[in-house]
């Protein structure tokens, strides 16, 4: 009788070892869960370079790399930008800088500020981006017309190469 | 006021060579000296000094200005150094009248009497007189020129008492010849009994303590840092 | 926020006239030559000093009404002042703990580690740094609004400094309507931290304004006297002659880049804009 007993409190012991060890290990996935996804989100992706020493204002060269980063899709829709304190405390400069160069970001409509959140790369710059890849398309097509013209290959044969690569 | 009372034990604490000093006394007086009321004498002023001490300490080094931009008022500053005075002093004279009692009791064999009681109280006035007269000095002066001021003040009072005492001598009729320190004291303790004459003087000189007080709360709030 | 309207304070060799405005959120710099008035600005500020002009505004609350909740969320550095040599960092730690109801004594300790400092000697026995250091972590161990810094990294070596700015930067970082005033005699230190700079000589301000500005819209023209006779001069708020030629501050730097193609037009720094203010002439 005594065996049973010992046996079924062992058992119950076991069993709510078992439980507890699964419930710790859950905990624990759902920590490393939420720093790696936190990681992955807040990730610093942007890496913005500024020259001291140029005569272009810091604020300005700040402006320029982001709107170059979104451009090229480094910075994608919804990306949060650093924080202005953060990004003026890696950049060694004052924060009002950074906030100025946010701010003329946002009044063009690159960034949108949230208040109490951060700022984030807007969605509706599309303009701007397909104003980059026109000019990008534009210097090619340039190029191509410079090679045609030094080789003699006329207007109409280039239209031909033209309606046959839009056709594809 | 807590963070000053914790600084200025700090201070007093650091004060070795003094507390060394008494507990050394202490020990040779009790064996040697047939007079306990030395060691009450000594102790009392030794730590009637330590409130000065730590007046002197917190100006060292332009140590005023950072202690006045701490969250405590000027009154503050000036009310813990007094209550710290008195504390300090009262412990002092404390254990050292307990040591004495204790030392008359046991070496001498002789009772405790009123004699030996008011003995010890009248030790109560100089404590209350010392941070009377040098917390405000060291408060006005800070504690490089308060010295110079102290010696200065020293100076005269030895100075108006040698001409009083010197003056019979050339002729100059200051006061009654006969009435001398003796006959008045003498004729003071005729008339009232000593314990009475101890309580006025502890009476008075604590008067003259709240006065001090009220002066250095006016010289340190007018003091620039 | 810290706001001074018209102090004035008239000493035996020098007069002091100040207004600043600093809002909550900014680091700002003031710079100036010694005895220019910084540290006795600095001491208005923290009630050292009597006024008979002006009133000074720390968190829209007149400093004269201030009271010890007040004067708990100041966080100061001085210069030639702080606590008693011969206490050790648990001195102090224990003072701090009685003095402030938000002091973190674990932080405290924790950074004095970080930047070890020795926890076993008293403070006359540290080294400047680390004295620098420990004024610092005291002024930052309590929840404050306001910190007034003179001259926090004086003596230090650069890695030091960057160590004490980083601290300045987190300050900043916790609270976002936190102000800070700080005095330096280094040039960078202000050019990268301060997002305003004041420049105070003989007890006047000088200059105040973004240091960005300062450092983007601002620049120095050398110019030889021919030129300078010539040029427009309408944006040019000071000069100075030097062996060379003339010295010129201007504060529409595009201007003359534009329209003087060919003129020597120079980054502006602190130190080259006091040098300019104050052995220059006024135009």
């Amino acid at each position: 009788m005594r065996k049973i007993f010992k046996k079924c409190i062992d058992k119950c012991y076991t069993l709510l070892y078992s439980v507890y060890c699964y419930k710790v290990f859950i905990a624990q996935y759902n920590s490393w869960k939420v720093t790696w996804l936190v990681k992955g989100l807040g990730d610093y992706r942007m890496k913005i370079i500024v020259n001291n020493s140029s005569m272009i204002p810091i604020y300005s060269q700040i402006i320029q790399q982001i709107k170059a980063q979104i451009a090229d899709g480094t910075l994608k829709e919804n990306d949060a930008l650093p924080s202005v304190r953060a990004l003026s405390k890696d950049l060694n400069i004052s924060a009002l800088t950074v906030k100025k160069a946010y701010d003329e970001l946002e009044a063009n409509g690159f960034v949108i500020t949230v208040h109490g959140k951060g700022t984030y790369v807007n969605g509706n710059n599309s303009e701007y981006i397909r104003e980059s890849r026109l000019k990008e398309i534009e210097d090619d097509l340039r190029k191509a017309v410079e090679i045609a013209n030094m080789y003699g290959i006329t207007r109409e044969e280039l239209f031909e190469m033209f309606d046959m690569l839009t056709e594809e | 006021m807590k963070g000053l009372l914790i600084k200025d034990l700090r201070i007093a604490s650091q004060q070795k060579v003094l507390l060394l000093l008494m507990a050394g006394c202490g020990i040779i007086c009790l064996f040697t000296m047939k007079d306990t009321a030395f060691i009450i004498g000594y102790a009392t002023l030794l730590c009637g000094m330590l409130g000065t001490t730590t007046c002197a300490y917190d100006d060292l080094n332009h140590g005023m200005s950072f202690l006045l931009t701490l969250p405590y008022s000027r009154k503050a500053y000036v009310l813990e150094k007094y209550l710290f005075s008195i504390a300090a002093g009262i412990a002092g004279w404390s254990i050292s009248t307990v040591i004495a009692a204790i030392s008359q009791i046991v070496f001498l064999k002789k009772p405790i009497g009123a004699e030996f009681l008011n003995g010890a109280l009248t030790f109560i006035i100089p404590l209350f007189l010392i941070p009377t007269v040098m917390i405000p000095i060291l408060l006005k002066f800070g504690q490089a020129r308060s010295r110079i001021v102290m010696f200065t003040i020293m100076g005269i009072v030895f100075a108006i008492g040698g001409v009083l005492a010197l003056a019979p001598s050339f002729g100059v009729a200051v006061y009654d010849e006969n009435l001398t320190v003796e006959v008045v004291t003498f004729g003071i303790r005729n008339t009232l009994s000593y314990g009475l004459i101890i309580a006025g003087g502890i009476a008075a000189s604590f008067v003259l303590f709240i006065t001090s007080f009220l002066i250095s709360l006016a010289v340190i709030q007018r003091k620039e840092y | 926020m810290i706001r001074i309207d018209g102090l004035k304070k008239n000493y035996k060799d020098f007069n002091l006239d100040v207004s600043l405005d600093l809002k909550p959120g900014t680091i700002n710099g003031l710079v100036g030559t010694n005895g220019a008035g910084k540290s006795t600005t600095f001491k208005a500020i923290l009630g050292l000093i009597s006024y008979k002009e002006g009133e000074i505004f720390i968190n829209d609350k007149n400093i004269k009404d201030f009271k010890y909740e007040d004067k708990e969320r100041i966080g100061c550095v001085m210069t030639d002042s702080f606590f008693s040599e011969s206490f050790k960092i648990k001195d102090v730690a224990k003072i701090l703990k009685a003095t402030y109801k938000s002091f973190d004594e674990a932080a405290f300790y924790k950074k004095c580690e970080q930047y070890k400092l020795p926890t076993d000697k008293m403070i006359k026995e540290f080294s400047n740094g680390m004295k620098a250091k420990l004024k610092v972590l005291t002024a930052l161990s309590h929840d404050t609004d306001v910190l007034i810094l003179d001259e926090p990294t004086v003596g230090l070596d650069v890695v030091a400094r960057d160590d004490i700015l980083g601290e300045i930067r987190d300050y900043m970082e916790k609270d976002e309507n936190r102000t800070v005033l700080i005095s330096s005699h280094i040039s960078s230190d202000i050019e990268k931290l301060c997002d305003t700079t004041y420049m105070i000589h003989d007890g006047k301000i000088v200059f105040n304004d973004d240091t960005d500005k300062l450092l983007s819209e601002y620049a120095a023209l050398k110019v030889d006297e021919e030129t300078f006779a010539t040029m427009d001069k309408s944006h040019v708020k000071a000069y100075r002659k030097e062996k060379y030629g003339i010295e010129c501050l201007t504060d529409a730097r595009d201007f003359y880049i534009e329209n003087y193609p060919s003129m020597v037009v120079e980054k502006m720094s602190v130190d080259e804009m006091m040098m300019i203010l104050i052995k220059g002439e006024k135009l």
